[in-house]
């Protein structure tokens, strides 16, 4: 952290909105990523590492129970990392800068906490969604398919409201739209470009599960392996883990400004309304 | 003799402690840093107010939002928020139309901006400043802004505001009767706003480089133009500016036919 106050912020010496090809953003997602290394993840090492850390020790003393106690700071500082990093990268999007004390700087306990809220209610509409599923299988006998079929009704139900809530973060940290507007917003930028906003999802599904399950796993055995020692592995996890948390952000942020530019929502009112009150 | 498993721990519980701490201090950092001051709280949430009323079009509302948030921050002259407010002030004088107002609200962010790290872009600021200008009557100082804006937007390849700089830039090279000029400026913006993909922007810019191709006698030219945005105004479904290119292309073609 002290490195990148040091550091001129990287400027963008382009902008990020106008690719239309989901491997273009790809690309766009490893070029910012790389370019923006050290403000972002400073960003995330900043509200991660202290929590994952804390959860390493506590699991390593044999202490499960209270290990997910940390769950819920784990949690918030997820919804800080991601508001705080989607924020930044829009406004690489735009041709600016990243900087991790201006993010600090922009930070607003409210905002996150307007996050939090909307995915809340999001959870929760996820909850109904299930529940009804579920409900229609059991009544009429749809679910005697056994666990496999409980499984796919599971996962078609939770595949359908994550991608329809894809950009939940975007539209609140961009928009500044929160709660249910917010969802309706989310659900509106995928539903007018659908078949794009399910590859997007596949996409982003495969960059999470990429950067957030395998990478960090692989990481953690094969330092268990070669160290023989757990807590370091978990340490070394948690950093990598931190490490990669904001490629998926970053998808998630250019594919937002790509499906809004496809769509025409993209004025130069607009953008000049974001960019001139990226502060506030 | 102290053990091996004491010893672990002991660290364990100095080590979680620290982190504890670590990350309690984050998060107090963050609330402290943001929103303890009461001042700058209470700035802020006027500055959102005023935000929602000129999103409402209640700008004399806004306006007074905006002075409330300056108000409490006259003793912070380096303040991000307080170039922001200038910044919302000057955007609902231009609502309101007081030019000169917003003007000087205008400079008086673009000078905040220069002192504080990582105000708003200064293209941005100079954009609007010269928009301020132009309409306050001082095409001069406009055109100076601009040219200031397009430069610093030009060094970022697609930047995203430079279409509408551009536009801008024709726009005043229009009133100043440098057509050629002006000409130049608004196919430049074509260029940018299609990649954007702004389709009434582009229609209007569309309209105005016909305008000027028929005014120096590019029959064909502004005939294309005229064409494209009627093609654009009729997917857009405003038939007023249909019909306003339909006048204009029957008006060039019997130009065309008597010549």
């Amino acid at each position: 952290m002290l490195v990148s106050a040091n550091l001129p912020a990287p400027v963008a010496s382009r902008s990020y909105i106008f690719e239309a090809r989901l491997l273009n953003l790809l690309r766009d997602t490893i070029i910012i990523a790389a370019k923006f290394f050290v403000p972002l993840w400073s960003i995330a090492a900043t509200f991660m590492l202290p929590v994952y850390f804390l959860q390493d020790l506590i699991s390593w003393q044999g202490s499960e129970v209270i290990s997910w106690l940390v769950s819920p700071f784990i949690w918030v500082g997820n919804y800080f990392t991601s508001f705080v990093i989607a924020g930044e990268v829009s406004n690489v999007c735009l041709g600016g800068t990243a900087s991790f004390w201006k993010a600090m700087y922009k930070t607003s306990i409210k905002g996150v906490g307007r996050l939090l809220g909307t995915d809340m209610l999001f959870f929760l509409g996820l909850a109904s969604v299930m529940i009804i599923g579920y409900g229609i299988s059991a009544v009429f006998s749809l679910g005697n398919v056994g666990i496999v079929g409980d499984f796919a009704v599971g996962a078609i139900l939770l595949c359908l409201t994550g991608w329809l809530f894809l950009f939940t973060t975007q539209v609140v940290a961009i928009e500044r739209i929160y709660w249910f507007s917010a969802l309706k917003r989310s659900a509106s930028i995928a539903w007018k470009s659908k078949r794009r906003s399910a590859a997007i999802f596949v996409l982003f599904l495969l960059c999470w599960l990429v950067t957030f399950i395998a990478i960090p796993s692989l990481i953690s055995k094969l330092v268990a392996y070669v160290t023989g020692t757990d807590i370091l592995a978990d340490m070394i996890s948690s950093i990598a883990t931190a490490t990669f948390l904001p490629v998926p952000i970053i998808f998630l942020t250019l594919a937002y400004y790509s499906l809004r530019r496809l769509s025409g929502e993209l004025s130069v009112d607009v953008l000049a309304d974001i960019k001139a009150y990226e502060m506030s | 003799m102290v053990e091996l498993g004491e010893v672990k721990t002991i660290v364990v519980h100095v080590v979680s402690t620290l982190l504890a701490t670590a990350t309690i201090s984050v998060f107090t950092w963050v609330v402290l840093q943001t929103r303890f001051n009461k001042n700058f709280r209470q700035a802020g949430q006027h500055l959102r107010i005023a935000e929602a009323l000129q999103k409402e079009h209640q700008y004399a509302q806004a306006k007074e939002e905006c002075f409330k948030t300056i108000s409490l921050l006259n003793d912070e002259k380096r303040s991000v928020l307080l170039c922001q407010a200038h910044l919302r002030f000057g955007d609902i004088s231009m609502s309101l139309k007081e030019w000169d107002e917003a003007v000087r609200h205008f400079i008086i962010c673009k000078e905040i901006a220069k002192n504080v790290r990582h105000g708003t872009s200064e293209d941005v600021i100079l954009l609007k400043l010269g928009r301020a200008y132009y309409a306050a009557g001082k095409p001069e100082d406009a055109l100076r802004c601009l040219d200031d804006a397009r430069r610093i937007e030009e060094a970022i390849s697609n930047h995203p505001l430079l279409g509408e700089t551009y536009r801008r830039l024709g726009e005043i090279e229009t009133s100043l009767q440098h057509s050629e000029i002006a000409i130049g400026h608004y196919s430049r913006a074509v260029n940018c706003l299609e990649k954007i993909g702004d389709r009434w922007t582009l229609a209007a810019t569309r309209v105005c480089l016909g305008v000027l191709n028929s005014k120096l006698s590019h029959n064909d030219q502004a005939l294309n133009q005229f064409s494209t945005a009627r093609e654009m105004y009729n997917e857009l479904g405003h038939f007023p500016s249909v019909a306003m290119c339909d006048d204009r292309i029957a008006r060039l073609k019997e130009a065309r036919t008597s010549a």
